[in-house]
């Protein structure tokens, strides 16, 4: 008899110590380890930095950032179009590659002009001053003066999503340009691919 | 001896307690007389009213096997009284929960308690997980409260996810099949045990030949079949077909478009707006025509910017009412059988007029049909209730054979305890013989649509009658009433590229919303 109420109160506390030992407490991960979830259906931090630095890499390789006079190139952060069937923030994206382009010195971002409007409208802002009373009209910044961006940098995140039995996966295709403002031309592109499957248990809570 | 018997209700009334909570009230009380009194006021123009009510239902639900449907019909209600947000969030959930059933194991502690319970109780105790039609118009109204929210890229999204559903439809609905199939077979399996300890077997099996014999399940089979359409096949639904092609357009992407147009045209070849949608964008990628439509003339403004895009969800949606009906057997004198059957109303109005200065002069344009709603349900009604109703059938069956066994063993005991069996497994059958009739109630009868230019000086007016006469608009913003007329006149903004005109037909009128993108 004593022996089945031990049983019964070991199975009972197993059980209980498996359920309630699943959680873990929140703490802080290195984003540069491969601690990150994955998830099938979104872009996680891990393949944002995978296709930053592979473009960043590609691009400064390929020498289209070096001019021939003194200047700096100017780039223009245009759209990345999202076709994907998440809400993603394209940032993510563009944003290590223009800092990673700013950091390599072959190149400036402008922030005047961007492919949803000016990212910064102080340019612009500053400029209609001139009409203020408050302010002194020499210390306004004058028309005329801002430097128009080279080439622009955008591009395009699809997705496909695929089943089969219990498994499921997502396909991202992350394509970028670099084009060229004075001949249209795309003087860069590269592509990235994210693939990444799991497969649904088949027993479970 | 009394007192002997008292002692077992306490640990029933437990169990029927713990069944009721944890699958939702609809195994008790169907769903659709749950909601009655909220519908009633949603179709009274009361749209605040009616979300705030399905929102405290969907609070209260939470955790239930019911928590779906009623957050599709918060999210709907929250969309049309101009609440956004706060319909996103409620969709939110319900996309949560339609991936989280999606994604559970194949054999999970869950799904087994669930079934377990439905054996004991009725369909009811399985957790709402979405019809066909519901999981692909939930994106779709999530696509309309990005719009709400003038996020034309998040709307994009929700329309590949829509896209994504409906590709994803045929494998949902094969495995439901699959299921019905499998429960149907462990049914009989166990009826056929069940029917073994029993004197008289006859009656312990009942196919749908069966049970189409009875009146109602035909009158419920043929109505079904009368309001479905037959140019709609399987799993399709026109208004999926034409708001992807709405984002194709806006994406620029006409070859796409077309695939959608052609899916369209198949099953509303007689929509002018339709007709007018294929020979634009076939005349556009140089694709043919066909020779029924040479002489539709295509659109002369695009399809991507500068445009207004309507839409009119007209009408009262299809609905579920639980109907029940008795058949008397050898082995038991009586057993009653509840499952639903389809509820279709007809909208009230007509169409919205829409007028406008063009060239000088007034033009106008009318919307027009491209999905019947109500023929969509009863597609997907049709095609299920054979494997549905026999389900039902047989799992009646098994609760009933079992009663009699547990009768016939107390019968052996003695009369007291004969009594008190009778008593017992009566109240059992009478308690828990509920009808599944849970569904998204708030959708529409039918989805009207209409494209025009955005008009020189930007401004329309809009109307709409039914045969009584002109109805009443109300334009809505911000979840607000702002005006209300029997003739609306509303002005875009000078900035507007793209403008969606959502209208929502109930019999008290029509309310407007106007969402601009630019």
């Amino acid at each position: 008899m004593k022996l089945r109420l031990l049983l019964t109160a070991v199975t009972v506390g197993a059980a209980a110590f498996v359920l309630s030992g699943c959680g873990t407490e929140a703490h802080r991960i290195d984003t540069s380890s491969n601690q990150g979830l994955t998830t099938v259906d979104d872009i996680n931090f891990k393949d944002w930095q995978i296709a930053g630095e592979k473009c960043v890499k590609t691009m400064l390789d390929s020498g289209v950032l070096k001019r021939k006079d003194d200047r700096k190139t100017v780039i223009m952060i245009s759209t990345v179009k999202n076709s994907t069937n998440e809400h993603v923030n394209t940032r993510l994206l563009t944003d290590r590659i223009r800092l990673a382009i700013l950091r390599s010195g072959q190149a400036v971002t402008t922030t005047a002009v961007s492919g949803s409007g000016p990212e910064d409208n102080a340019s612009r802002q500053v400029r209609e001053l001139s009409n203020d009373k408050m302010f002194n009209k020499s210390t306004v910044v004058k028309q005329g003066t801002a430097i128009a961006p080279d080439v622009s940098l955008a591009g395009e995140i699809v997705q496909q999503k695929t089943k089969s039995g219990r498994s499921y996966e997502s396909y991202f295709f992350i394509h970028m340009t670099l084009t060229d403002l004075k001949t249209g031309l795309a003087v860069w592109e590269d592509n990235v691919e994210i693939a990444k499957q799991a497969k649904k248990p088949w027993f479970g809570w | 001896m009394f007192l002997r018997y008292m002692k077992i209700f306490p640990p029933l009334a437990l169990l029927v307690g713990v069944i009721i909570f944890s699958s939702g009230c609809s195994t008790v009380i169907d769903a659709h007389q749950q909601k009655s009194s909220t519908t009633n006021e949603f179709y009274d123009n009361k749209f605040d009213a009616a979300a705030r009510s399905f929102g405290s239902k969907a609070d209260s639900r939470s955790g239930t096997g019911d928590e779906l449907m009623w957050l599709l019909e918060q999210g709907t209600a929250e969309f049309d009284a101009g609440h956004s947000k706060q319909s996103l969030k409620a969709f939110d959930r319900a996309v949560y929960l339609v991936n989280e059933y999606d994604s559970r194991a194949t054999v999970n502690v869950r799904k087994i308690g669930a079934e377990a319970g439905s054996v004991v109780t009725n369909m009811n105790a399985l957790p709402y997980s979405g019809s066909i039609l519901d999981r692909q118009m939930l994106y779709a109204y999530r696509a309309f409260d990005y719009l709400g929210m003038e996020d034309l890229s998040g709307a994009l999204v929700e329309i590949r996810r829509m896209r994504q559903a409906h590709k994803d439809s045929k494998k949902v609905y094969e495995e439901k099949l699959d299921k019905a199939r499998s429960d149907i077979e462990t049914a009989r399996r166990q009826n056929s045990k069940d029917a073994a300890k029993l004197q008289n077997q006859q009656g312990t099996d009942l196919t749908f030949e069966e049970l189409l014999e009875n009146a109602k399940v035909k009158s419920a089979y043929q109505s079904a079949s009368t309001n479905s359409n037959k140019l709609y096949a399987k799993l399709t639904n026109p208004f999926i077909a034409y708001l992807s092609a709405v984002g194709y357009f806006l994406e620029g992407n006409w070859g796409e478009a077309m695939v959608d147009l052609r899916e369209l045209y198949r099953m509303e070849p007689d929509s002018p707006l339709v007709q007018r949608n294929y020979v634009t964008t076939a005349t556009a990628i140089g694709g043919s025509v066909p020779m029924k439509l040479t002489e539709v003339r295509p659109y002369r403004f695009p399809l991507d910017r500068k445009v207004i895009y309507v839409i009119f969800m007209n009408g009262r949606g299809p609905s579920y009412k639980q109907v029940k009906f008795s058949l008397v057997l050898p082995w038991v004198s009586y057993i009653g059988f509840a499952f639903p059957s389809g509820i279709y109303s007809k909208p009230r109005w007509d169409n919205l007029q829409l007028q406008f200065k063009q060239h000088g002069g007034m033009n106008g344009v009318k919307t027009t049909r491209i999905a019947d709603v109500n023929a969509v349900f009863a597609q997907e009604y049709h095609e299920n209730l054979p494997y549905m109703i026999t389900r039902i059938a047989v799992s009646t069956l098994t609760k009933a054979l079992a009663n009699a066994v547990a009768v016939e063993a107390a019968r052996r005991k003695g009369v007291g305890y004969e009594i008190a069996a009778y008593f017992a497994t009566g109240f059992y059958a009478y308690l828990f013989n509920t009808a599944d009739t849970r569904c998204w109630e708030m959708l529409p009868a039918e989805v009207q649509a209409a494209q025009l230019a955005i008009p020189e000086d930007r401004g329309l007016s809009l109307s709409s009658s039914d045969f009584r006469g002109v109805g009443k608009l109300f334009l809505r913003k911000n979840g607000k009433v702002i005006k209300s007329a029997k003739r609306l006149n509303i002005k875009l903004k000078n900035d507007t590229n793209v403008a969606f005109i959502f209208a929502r037909g109930v019999p008290a009128g029509v309310n407007i919303q106007v969402f601009e993108i630019k």
